[in-house]
């Protein structure tokens, strides 16, 4: 991955997030606070800007964007998706251009600090539903010897089949947790913002 | 002395708590309510924020936090991640009013910071009937 695909990735998302903004905010009415769409539209924004702005090798931008995301983006989802960055961060190196083995191994730092942070296992109905079989689902395809763009463009559709498949889990973190059975039955919006982040890099990866 | 901050979602519940705990405490002990309004909420860079404020006093040492829901505390954990706040914040697994109320009784006995946030969360113990 390349600085300025990195750049790209995050104006991608944006793009996604702000064009599913409310869907994001009804799914989070049905079990949170009605606000995911809106709140990381806002932060994605200011990322976006920043983004277009910077000239920084990888992990210098990697660091920036965890910075707004955890000062723009209210709730759990903004120091997540800002510890994850920051954490990835540091598997990034201070250049232009990263292989495939540093870009995955700055995935798995950040899934590690949302993993840490937010203290969810796997079926809780959080984004890590999507996030820990997202990344066990590239491994498996990279190490089967697929191309990079096509492994993520795989697992982009795959995430997004995960995202709906936290409907039927009952809520055991974050505010949803509160309502208890009543979560059963309702997708995991932060699941659906990750999955948008998944076909935003397939998007990018595509171009190049 | 240790300074004690209160993070909820709404900053008027933690204006709210800071009230009842300053008249407890006479108003001894710095308190500082951080929140969101129009839209509710809490960020690391507001936990950071507050922190300062109470960090800018000239007798606060260390500083407790308590937060009202599980993402307040995220943005605890966030905010120390920030840099500036590492061993100077130290974070209560409590009940938002019963621990502030601990918290400050404590701080105002001259408690450290483990000590008042020791107190805090000794408070999740406490039956009210």
């Amino acid at each position: 991955m390349t600085s300025t695909q990195f750049r790209a990735l995050w104006l991608e998302f944006h793009e996604r997030v702000r064009v599913e903004r409310d869907q994001l905010n009804r799914l989070d009415a049905a079990i949170g606070d009605a606000d995911h769409g809106t709140n990381l539209d806002r932060g994605l924004q200011k990322v976006a800007a920043c983004a277009a702005d910077t000239t920084d090798h990888l992990a210098a931008t990697c660091r920036q964007v965890g910075t707004v995301l955890l000062s723009t983006v209210g709730g759990a989802s903004g120091a997540l998706w800002g510890s994850a960055l920051l954490r990835a961060a540091g598997a990034l190196p201070d250049s232009d251009t990263c292989d495939t083995a540093a870009a995955l191994a700055a995935l798995g730092q950040g899934v590690s600090a949302i993993q840490a942070r937010g203290h969810a296992e796997l079926g809780d109905k959080t984004m890590l539903d999507v996030w820990l079989p997202s990344l066990e689902d590239l491994d498996r395809r990279l190490s089967a010897g697929a191309a990079c763009g096509e492994a993520v463009a795989a697992t982009a559709g795959r995430a997004a089949v995960l995202a709906q498949d936290t409907a039927p889990l009952q809520a055991r973190r974050g505010r949803a947790a509160y309502l208890g059975p009543r979560s059963v039955g309702h997708v995991d919006p932060g699941s659906v913002s990750t999955a948008l982040f998944w076909q935003a890099l397939a998007t990018v990866l595509a171009r190049s | 002395m240790t300074g004690v901050l209160l993070v909820s979602h709404s900053l008027r519940l933690a204006e709210g708590a800071k009230e009842l705990v300053d008249e407890l405490a006479h108003g001894a002990v710095p308190v500082a309510p951080v929140g969101g309004e129009d839209p509710l909420g809490v960020s690391a860079e507001m936990v950071l924020e507050g922190a300062r404020a109470l960090l800018a006093q000239d007798q606060v040492q260390a500083v407790v936090a308590l937060g009202d829901l599980g993402s307040a505390i995220i943005a605890l954990e966030a905010a120390i991640d920030l840099g500036e706040l590492a061993g100077v914040l130290w974070i209560a697994d409590a009940p938002f009013v019963e621990g502030a109320v601990a918290a400050v009784m404590a701080a105002a006995s001259g408690g450290g910071p483990q000590a008042v946030a020791e107190a805090a969360e000794e408070a999740a113990g406490l039956k009210k009937r």
